[in-house]
């Protein structure tokens, strides 16, 4: 078959597998025409495709397994391995199978590991021998003994070990409802064989319960060395780590070896620190059931565990026996707290240095010393939590200096206005009581007299005025008004010495070149004019109108009733050539301000009138 | 309890298979592993899964046709059942010739099959949608499974 077949057959499939079982003959007829193979290939697909059970739709690792349980347990047709005669199979392990044989001439049981499928690669082949390697190097009374190696006639290799009748550590202390002291004499012996491994520089990387078992006579023995490392070996290349790290039973996997990290002794101290708290807490630290293989390495990870001694008294409501052998003083479980998690930290360098450091705390702990681990302080904790959660805390810290800056920026702004209203509130109540003294006289029983007469007002008020030093501002505005009132009531004198002392403190308040000395240059401008003195007048008035004009816009009405003033002072000086545009520029303001019309008919009249004096005068060039 | 190893441990969940360990030892092998992209990487453990569950299945074959003499089995459970490494190495010279005739789906069936890869990273890793990625595999699957069936 070709390509083009290939796609004939295919778009024939998939455009009749959508149709009705009953409709699919009768298309492919129609679309086949004479050619019967074609209609026949589609034909079988369709089938396939309803039947849906080749070996395509199941899951590749249940294929593997199957295929590989297909010719499982190999055994030599006689049975026998050199001088040791196989009894039974005890088991799998990683890539081998381990059998009970007995020693035809000695009558003693020992295991014997086969590597499965040693033709598989020599990758395979090399890893056996290496923990055959291993284990020859390990002399130690707690740990399975190597005792013989060969290879069968095909190349597969397999060796022979001490053979460990005993339960695993766990269920030899459930069993036996051990105390706490007794966990950690047991706990302690494994650490010394698990040390003595790193003496010779193997790391186990598979420390379990499971792996250590406890023999009748209460003696331990630390198991399978298959996923065992030799540090500083020549195969350091990264296959070796991850193939650990894949096999490895990841409940009592170090983060490193999840997240394949480096790997050290302290992988080792891991592994230990969760013996210890399955010993302590009769618990794992993490429930890894009904998890997947992701979700667990996320857990290993990241989760803090919770204390051993909190866990223990958390089985599930019932005190089992475990939890009453476990009774320990409050400050023990601290203590065991403190080991437990130490050896379990998650970051290597904070864990025991070695599983010599581990053993001499848990000495500490049964000859009731203090320890030599610390539990982690605030700060280092305070420092992680930032670094594991730094974009939130980051987008905390965000929020907060927000919230705290506009606290501070409101809390400036209502003082400030605060205190504007708070000084606005004393002066009306000083004007108060100033309007009430010049009314009343000072006499507060008699109230104001009938005959008041204004100048009598005046005269108290400057009186009054005088006395008001504590608010030189509110005094300035009162020697103001009151001097345009004598001004009106043409008592020049009184009008001339307040306006001066109003000019006086404004421009001692203000300075000369404010709004406030404007209107008093402007006032007493107007005087001058009155006294008849026009040229102080128009020098004083213009003074003031430039001012207006620095810091007023075009339109305003303190600037039309200045330039209105300087108007009148010219046509009064007979200036009518400078008098007429200066009052047409007040008209408008006045008219684009939309000033009352009297004003404005005024300013209209005297225009009118400089205008025809100035048409009439014969000697207009001048 | 009194084996030195036991089968399996119960509170394992990623349960170690001879496989996996074979896949990883083979890729291991390949030196520029470790500078590929997930995806790619995922790719090619695919391969390697294909080839060490073919040879695998050659292995017991020829075992089974009595090339191995040395290993007898401890029961009949090989002759109980069709084999699955029979039809393994059918899969493989299925997965040959639809590579021939069609690259593309031959190398979805592998991603997909052997090594796992879901619908998404194989319409990326192809560069094509996924629809395309289902309408392949659906007629993939089906030719696939008639060649297993006339093979028997």
């Amino acid at each position: 078959m070709d390509s083009t077949r290939w796609n004939q057959i295919q778009a024939l499939f998939h455009e009749a597998a959508d149709l009705p079982l009953l409709q699919q003959r009768a298309f492919l007829q129609s679309a086949c025409r004479d050619d019967d193979d074609l209609m026949a290939d589609v034909l079988a697909l369709l089938e396939e495709d309803a039947r849906g059970s080749s070996m395509l739709d199941s899951d590749v690792a249940h294929v593997a397994h199957e295929l590989l349980d297909e010719a499982c347990l190999p055994v030599m047709k006689s049975k026998e391995f050199g001088p040791y005669r196989i009894v039974r199979v005890l088991g799998e392990a990683g890539m081998g199978v381990v059998y009970l044989a007995e020693r035809t001439d000695l009558g003693h049981h020992v295991a014997i590991k086969i590597l499965r499928d040693a033709w598989l690669s020599p990758a395979r082949r090399e890893r056996f021998a290496s923990e055959q390697r291993m284990l020859a190097q390990l002399n130690h009374p707690s740990i399975a003994r190597l005792y013989d190696a060969d290879t069968l006639q095909d190349g597969t290799p397999w060796f022979v070990m001490e053979y460990v009748e005993g339960v695993p550590l766990t269920e030899y202390c459930a069993a036996n409802d051990c105390s706490i002291e007794e966990r950690l004499k047991m706990f302690r012996s494994v650490c010394v064989a698990v040390q003595h491994a790193h003496a010779q520089a193997v790391i186990h990387r598979d420390l379990k319960p499971s792996n250590i078992l406890v023999k009748s006579d209460g003696s331990i023995r630390l198991l399978d060395f298959g996923i065992a490392k030799q540090l500083e070996s020549l195969d350091v290349s990264m296959d070796q780590t991850r193939t650990g790290l894949r096999l490895m039973t990841p409940a009592y996997a170090a983060p490193e070896q999840i997240r394949g990290g480096r790997i050290g002794i302290q992988t080792d101290v891991y592994s230990l620190g969760v013996i210890l708290y399955e010993l302590l807490a009769d618990h794992l630290p993490f429930d890894l059931s009904n998890r997947t293989p992701g979700e667990a390495e996320t857990i290993l990870a990241e989760q803090e565990p919770e204390k051993p001694s909190a866990r223990a008294k958390r089985t599930n409501g019932i005190p089992s026996p475990v939890t009453r052998s476990l009774s320990a003083s409050k400050s023990s479980w601290a203590d065991l707290d403190v080991m437990c998690l130490t050896a379990m930290h998650k970051d290597p360098q904070r864990r025991y240095a070695s599983v010599e450091a581990l053993i001499r705390d848990v000495d500490h702990y049964l000859k009731g010393e203090p320890l030599d681990a610390r539990p982690d302080s605030l700060r280092y904790r305070v420092g992680k939590f930032v670094r594991r959660n730094r974009r939130a805390v980051g987008a905390a810290a965000l929020v907060f200096l927000a919230i705290f800056g506009l606290v501070v920026f409101y809390t400036v702004r209502l003082t400030r206005a605060r205190n504007a209203a708070l000084a606005e509130a004393a002066r009306t109540q000083r004007v108060q009581r100033f309007m009430q003294n010049l009314f009343q006289g000072g006499d507060e029983e008699a109230g104001p007299a009938d005959d008041l007469r204004v100048v009598t007002l005046l005269d108290r008020g400057t009186q009054q005025a005088k006395i008001l030093d504590a608010d030189p501002a509110v005094q300035a505005d009162l020697y103001e008004e009151i001097g345009d009132s004598y001004e009106q009531l043409g008592k020049y004198d009184q009008a001339d010495s307040l306006l001066n002392l109003a000019l006086e403190k404004r421009r001692a308040i203000y300075g000369p070149d404010s709004a406030e000395s404007a209107e008093s240059l402007v006032a007493l401008g107007i005087l001058r004019k009155d006294q008849g003195r026009l040229e102080d007048a128009e020098r004083l008035v213009t003074e003031g109108l430039d001012i207006r004009k620095r810091h007023l816009p075009p339109v305003h009405p303190a600037l039309a009733k200045a330039s209105a003033t300087l108007g009148r002072v010219m046509v009064a000086r007979g200036e009518y050539v400078q008098a007429i545009p200066i009052l047409e520029a007040a008209l408008r303001q006045q008219s684009a301000q939309g000033q009352p019309p009297p004003t404005s008919w005024e300013l209209w009249e005297i225009w009118q009138i400089a205008s025809s004096i100035w048409a009439t005068t014969p000697n207009r060039n001048s | 309890m009194a084996s030195s190893v036991r089968r399996s441990d119960p509170r394992a969940t990623l349960n170690p298979t001879a496989l996996v360990n074979e896949a990883w030892l083979k890729l291991g092998n390949s030196p520029r592993i470790a500078s590929t992209s997930p995806l790619h990487f995922k790719r090619i453990a695919a391969r390697a899964m294909r080839q060490v569950l073919i040879e695998a299945a050659r292995h017991r074959n020829a075992n089974k046709r009595g090339a191995g003499a040395v290993f007898v089995t401890f029961d009949d459970r090989l002759d109980r059942r069709p084999s699955y490494a029979k039809e393994l190495l059918d899969l493989d010279r299925a997965l040959d010739e639809l590579a021939q005739i069609h690259p593309r789906q031959a190398m979805m069936v592998e991603s997909r099959f052997f090594g796992g890869l879901d619908t998404p990273e194989i319409a990326q890793l192809l560069e094509v949608s996924e629809a395309t990625i289902l309408r392949d595999w659906r007629a993939a699957k089906a030719w696939l499974a008639h060649k297993l069936r006339q093979a028997r």
